[in-house]
């Protein structure tokens, strides 16, 4: 069921299995897949069914570092969460995404990429995408370059699922939280602290408070916070404050590597038909629906190890079976004399997504101002490394590179990139992927959460969501913290209640 | 193989009208029958090598493959120093 405190009291359960705070990707999946076990959920939500500024305001917070989107633009604060934002990109992460790199301090994961695979169709179900396949092969012979792709069953989707709407979690699943009668729902139910039984590490309950300062405490089993890389890093820290370090800051780490997806538009490309043509699969495509697919160059594992850069993507972002624009020929001596056989090229923008580096200097703390709830406000201080410019810049690189040597294009880049300007003259932009702050580990002192995302320190307090990845990868997401949250789900079911 | 599948289709639209006429007609339809196979030989005559040659023009290069690539960057655009010297005769594909 569904309740709301706007609009009564709530029939809360003397005690429930499992406490979830957060509706977005992470808290949903988690509340279907338990309930769907016969576990007795409550799912709280600071918002309501639909957006609120009353509850939007609440997300309020001070950007220190680089620019980026403000706190309370970045995300949303309503059931659903931040897949109202959401552009439904699905990408997996790599094998090698999981992998420590010698040069990279603070990097790997205690699981690898298997652990997640056994999760694949059930994300993608949950997500609402037909079954999905990934490639990463070489591009040409001298492996610098991958096509990284993906293929889907159905031939409507393709990358994505922006050709139809995007999946809207809150909107999605409300008649059957509305109907379950294993899940509590609670709309404007903020969360404020927890209890805590000092002598054994264990939370004994949560509470919340309504826009009328009706307070009420839950009591569960186990409590998982899934409100996004921000605010599960907020809510540690507050614990962390009134309990002396004692939940997964033992290392002081709570909030810091956060991380993002540097986004820069590269400009533009123009492509042969050959470049679609080793690839089998595109040329079914293009058969059926007389246009290319998006595909992704990525240095391949072996490059970027070579050449001590991170994992990153150029897209070539939604070809068209047009001539590049006047406005961009002009701009190019070059390119006028270019026959622009229509049959032949594709053209479209080049974007380029780039993995950061953990780095505990880019990390979240809390400020001096408070929120109706007596919150500290959050502040985000997300810095970069000068490896993560090398490997923005050494990606576009590449991928241009790769597009000469075989005759198959040529693209832009941005000059400033390709100048080696200092990171503050290249205008990258952040993607509003919030990563890390709660990183998996399994040593207390440089992690916050262990192998199964339970607090270190912590006998039944959990994170889902993206704030437990202890590096970025390039992929969206949202696809794979879905993953990790069913994973979570399968260890929190094999716990006796 | 768009224009094969165009091709295609059209010789079995073909035979398809043809044979409704032939049924119209209710008369022997073994000559329209054999008629109608002949037709789609000689459309599958013309539709193969039409289609080998387009992919064979697919294929074709109109841009040099240059094996160790002297990035240049002009006007924003990563190129092989070549490009700016063989501007016309390379691109144009002549």
């Amino acid at each position: 069921m569904i309740y709301n405190t706007k609009t009564g009291t709530l029939p809360l359960q003397d005690h429930y299995n499992h406490c979830i705070i957060g509706s977005g990707p992470a808290g949903l999946s988690l509340a279907i897949t338990l309930a769907a076990a016969g576990r007795r959920v409550v799912l709280v939500e600071a918002g309501d069914r639909e957006f609120t500024s009353e509850s939007q305001i609440q997300y309020e917070g001070e950007v220190l570092g680089l620019d980026t989107h403000a706190l309370d633009v970045a995300r949303l604060r309503y059931l659903g969460g931040t897949t109202g934002h959401w552009t439904g990109r699905l990408l997996q992460f790599d094998p090698a995404d999981f992998e420590p790199h010698d040069n990279v301090p603070l990097s790997g994961w205690p699981i690898n990429h298997d652990d997640l695979s056994r999760y694949h169709d059930r994300a993608a179900r949950f997500l609402g995408a037909p079954p999905f396949g990934r490639t990463r092969r070489p591009a040409d012979d001298t492996g610098a370059v991958d096509i990284v792709t993906q293929h889907f069953s159905s031939a409507d989707t393709i990358f994505d699922l922006r050709k139809d709407e995007p999946r809207r979690l809150g909107t999605y699943f409300a008649n059957e939280l509305e109907r379950s009668t294993s899940i509590d729902t609670l709309l404007n139910a903020n969360f404020t602290g927890f209890a805590v039984d000092t002598a054994t590490g264990r939370i004994t309950s949560a509470t919340i408070q309504d826009y009328a300062d009706n307070r009420y405490s839950i009591s569960a089993d186990s409590f998982v916070t899934a409100m996004g890389g921000i605010e599960t890093s907020r809510a540690l820290l507050h614990l962390n404050a009134t309990y002396n370090d004692m939940f997964g800051n033992q290392g002081d780490m709570v909030g810091r590597c956060f991380m993002d997806h540097p986004r820069l538009d590269l400009g533009s490309y123009f492509i042969t038909k050959r470049m679609f043509s080793p690839l089998p699969y595109f040329g079914a495509e293009r058969l059926i629906h007389r246009a290319p697919q998006q595909m992704v160059l990525s240095p391949s594992p072996g490059h970027a190890r070579q050449n001590h850069i991170l994992n990153a993507g150029v897209w070539l972002n939604f070809p068209r079976r047009a001539p590049l624009s006047q406005d961009t020929i002009e701009t190019a001596p070059f390119l006028r004399n270019l026959t622009f056989d229509k049959d032949y090229f594709f053209s479209g923008e080049a974007v380029l997504f780039s993995e950061q580096s953990p780095n505990p200097r880019s990390r979240i703390t809390l400020t001096y101002q408070y929120d109706r709830f007596g919150l500290a406000k959050a502040a985000l201080d997300w810095q970069l490394l000068p490896l993560d410019v090398a490997t923005m810049r050494g990606t576009a690189l590449a991928a241009a590179q790769f597009l000469i040597r075989n005759g198959l294009g040529r693209m832009q880049v941005e000059p400033n990139l390709w100048n080696s300007a200092p990171a503050e003259d290249i205008p990258f932009f952040s993607s509003s992927h919030h990563i890390g702050g709660a990183r998996m580990g399994p040593d207390p002192s440089t992690s916050v959460v262990d192998e199964n995302c339970r607090v270190h320190g912590a006998q039944n307090l959990f994170v889902s969501g993206a704030a437990v990845f202890p590096t970025s990868g390039f992929a969206n997401p949202t696809y794979t913290l879905v993953q990790l949250a069913m994973r979570l789900a399968d260890h929190l079911i094999a716990q006796p209640t | 193989m768009a224009v094969l599948s165009t091709l295609i289709e059209r010789v079995f639209r073909c035979v398809d009208v043809m044979h409704n006429v032939e049924i119209m007609d209710s008369g022997d339809q073994k000559p329209l029958n054999r008629r109608g196979l002949l037709f789609m030989a000689v459309g599958l005559s013309i539709a193969v090598p039409a289609a080998l040659a387009t992919n064979v023009m697919l294929q074709r290069n109109l841009l040099p493959t240059v094996a160790e690539p002297s990035a240049v960057m002009v006007d924003g655009w990563v190129l092989d120093e070549r490009d700016l010297s063989q501007t016309v005769a390379t691109f144009s594909g002549e």
